[in-house]
């Protein structure tokens, strides 16, 4: 048992000789990674860093200079680490397109729920900015209807249709993209595009879906730009 | 929604309520061209005071008939002079779905015609290769084989 003990602590002394700096380096990296632990228990991973409100300044606009349609959207946002945003934001759109011999009406309500990647905090300047990409999902719940005129040459025409279907749904996935600058005290602002993948929506029987409230037109190029303006409360502060 | 505005599609030809029929003939097969005496869109009201489509001078192999956008069945009346003199009648009703499409306000309506089947005939069979309308012209609806 004794030459044993001998044996272990020759090995020992060998590779304290022959490789001090390893020795060393093992012991320093467990400090280290203790330090580490002790850090990563005094902060939390995921902390709430912000929230932020606002609305969307583009429908509001376009209000105004377009009468067949309104939308009113609000915005609702988490900042977690000044890295992550959990986004929620909804509304309410109403769309009227009218031809020659008929008006078509669309109109209901929408909400999406995504989440952003600030990159911004790559930046080593010290100034407040947003810099996010993020990924989002949009459901819609609206009806639409079609009152038209409708004439044949030869059947009898100029007919009156009515085509009415509520309890629509329509669901989409969006890349959104955002470049916002804190412009004074808590107010931010900058301007976003949209990127839209409509996923589903619920087949109307006889009359096809036009115009989808959140989405916009179905057979639309399905981009969107808009202006966020938005207040945000910090907790880091 | 401004910038969606200006990538909407084209206008299409909205005009596809036409469908097209082409004969046969049972015995052989083959394409068939033949002219009858009057053909008539009948049961449903109609625009015009003369129903006639086609007469006696009309002699082909496709025959073009009008769908109705307000109703989802139409019915048609083929009067055909045979060679003793006597004229013999055979009807055929076309059933279908109609759907409602608007793109552009200056588009108009357009009317969107599928599921076309035959509801009834009194032609020896039928066989429905297209069963929706299309504004291409070569595209036949319905083989009747007579």
């Amino acid at each position: 048992m004794k030459s044993m003990y001998r044996y272990l602590t020759k090995i020992y002394l060998l590779l304290l000789i022959c490789f001090p700096s390893a020795l060393y380096a093992q012991d320093s990296s467990s400090v280290a990674a203790r330090e580490n632990m002790v850090t990563k228990k005094s902060k939390p991973r995921f902390s709430p860093t912000s929230f932020r409100f606002g609305i969307d300044v583009v429908p509001l606009t376009a209000n105004i200079l377009y009468k067949n349609q309104k939308k009113y959207e609000a915005t609702v946002e988490l900042g977690i680490n000044s890295m992550y945003y959990i986004s929620l934001s909804g509304g309410s759109g109403s769309y009227e397109q009218i031809g020659n011999d008929y008006v078509y009406k669309s109109n209901g309500t929408y909400a999406r729920i995504g989440i952003d990647y600030n990159f911004w905090h790559l930046n080593k300047s010290k100034a407040d900015g947003f810099l996010m990409l993020g990924l989002h999902y949009g459901r819609s719940f609206f009806k639409h209807n079609l009152d038209a005129s409708v004439g044949s040459n030869y059947w009898q025409g100029n007919q009156t249709v009515e085509e009415n279907f509520s309890g629509l749904n329509a669901n989409w996935l969006m890349i959104q993209g955002r470049l916002q600058g804190k412009i004074f005290k808590n107010f931010i602002m900058g301007p976003l595009i949209r990127i839209k993948f409509l996923v589903s929506s619920t087949p109307s029987e006889s009359l096809e879906i036009n115009s989808i409230p959140g989405y916009g037109l179905k057979q639309g190029a399905g981009i969107e730009v808009g202006y966020h303006i938005l207040y945000q409360l910090d907790f880091t502060k | 929604m401004l910038l969606a505005s200006s990538c909407e599609p084209e206008c299409e030809d909205t005009r596809i309520n036409l469908l097209k029929i082409q004969f046969y003939k049972s015995s052989t097969l083959l394409r068939d061209t033949l002219a009858f005496a009057q053909i008539t869109g009948i049961d449903n009201p109609l625009t015009v005071s003369d129903s006639i489509l086609y007469t006696q001078q009309d002699v082909l192999s496709i025959f073009t008939l009008p769908i109705s956008p307000t109703e989802e069945q139409v019915r048609f009346r083929f009067e055909k002079l045979e060679s003793n003199g006597s004229t013999s009648i055979k009807n055929i009703t076309f059933a279908y779905r109609l759907k409602w499409q608007v793109i552009k306000p200056n588009c108009g309506l357009n009317a969107l015609i599928t599921n076309l089947r035959v509801l009834e005939s009194d032609f020896d069979s039928t066989s429905v290769i297209q069963n929706e309308l299309t504004n291409n012209p070569d595209e036949i609806n319905v083989q009747i084989f007579n």
